[in-house]
């Protein structure tokens, strides 16, 4: 390929060299760079927000969540661990939040989980995370570290559903999986 | 950007020509050197399992090439090295040294081809060694997701 290419006029050929290098650099970081890129995001807990509000503070200054969240301001529905899987890590706690207006929240807490492309969070009806590709996509995953808030979609039953999973719609591959447990 | 006799009309050939004699290699140099301290930074800064280990191997071959360069007078490895700080550093983009990277391996490439088209030696070997270096890349960083854990 090179041998053709230096033979062309160089008006051809330069554009030619410097061109296919970018395509190839452009299209590998598209394909692979994610697997290497890190990102954090750090969000506060809806319950310890909500009961802050209700204190008559301001919701973006609480940084420690509540210590006993009161059932007026919400609840945690289920909750569960995010394991790794065989290729990928994932580490971290997922929790179905219900806010005392009624709409739902998933937080991951200390979440941690391995980078790659066009990852989602899907809530899955089997508890092993299988399934993914027809769960509930809740959203594209925003952080691969940090604590992340996520809304669920309004009028979801939360209770049909078994597992979060960090799932990569390119490649169809989970990422890692928490299983739901619901909390009495 | 093909040397012979066409190279009188060719002005890149001419840009060539005209600067300094040393430059070319001193860039290649540098831009390796660089690169090499780049990636051990990376590797030192970034505490993600597969970037550390990117960083290593890349450092590995940069500096490997830096070595060959002692042994050989081909630009074969030269741009090898540079292809391959070039191609990683596209893959590190969301690390600002990664950025640095690639523009190290940038430089290190366009010395590489000044050095030679200076010496009077066709840019078969410094051209084909970039792509190669693409290849070779690809290669290492699959194996690396397969076998590391992130």
């Amino acid at each position: 390929m090179t041998r053709v290419l230096l033979k062309l006029p160089w008006f051809i050929c330069a554009p030619a060299v410097v061109g296919l290098a970018v395509v190839f650099a452009v299209s590998g970081n598209y394909l692979l760079g994610s697997s290497f890129a890190r990102t954090f995001l750090d969000e506060a807990d809806p319950l310890a927000a909500a009961l802050a509000t209700d204190n008559g503070e301001v919701a973006g200054d609480v940084t420690e969540p509540a210590a006993s969240p009161t059932p007026t301001t919400g609840s945690i529905l289920a909750t569960g661990e995010f394991m790794d899987t065989t290729l990928y890590s994932g580490s971290g706690t997922a929790k179905v939040i219900e806010i005392a207006d009624g709409s739902l929240v998933l937080r991951f807490e200390d979440f941690s989980v391995s980078g790659g492309p066009d990852l989602f969070v899907v809530l899955s009806t089997e508890p092993d995370g299988s399934g993914a590709r027809d769960g509930l996509e809740v959203d594209r995953l925003r952080a691969t570290d940090g604590n992340i808030n996520y809304d669920i979609p309004p009028g979801t039953d939360v209770s049909l559903y078994n597992s979060v999973v960090i799932y990569c719609r390119r490649l169809g591959i989970e990422f890692s999986f928490a299983t739901l447990e619901t909390i009495p | 950007m093909s040397g012979g006799a066409s190279s009188a009309a060719n002005p890149l050939s001419r840009v060539a020509l005209a600067v300094p004699e040393g430059l070319g290699l001193g860039l290649s140099l540098a831009g390796r050197g660089t690169g090499v301290a780049l990636a051990l930074y990376i590797a030192v800064d970034q505490s993600y399992n597969r970037t550390e280990v990117l960083a290593i191997g890349v450092a590995v071959v940069a500096l490997a090439t830096l070595a060959a360069g002692l042994a050989t007078k081909s630009a074969w490895f030269p741009a090898l090295g540079g292809s391959a700080l070039f191609f990683v550093g596209a893959l590190l983009w969301s690390v600002d040294a990664g950025i640095a990277m690639l523009v190290t391996g940038t430089l290190a490439a366009i010395g590489t081809v000044l050095h030679t088209h200076r010496a009077g030696l066709p840019l078969d070997a410094p051209v084909s060694a970039f792509f190669v270096g693409f290849g070779l890349t690809s290669a290492g960083v699959v194996v690396l997701l397969l076998l590391v854990r992130g």
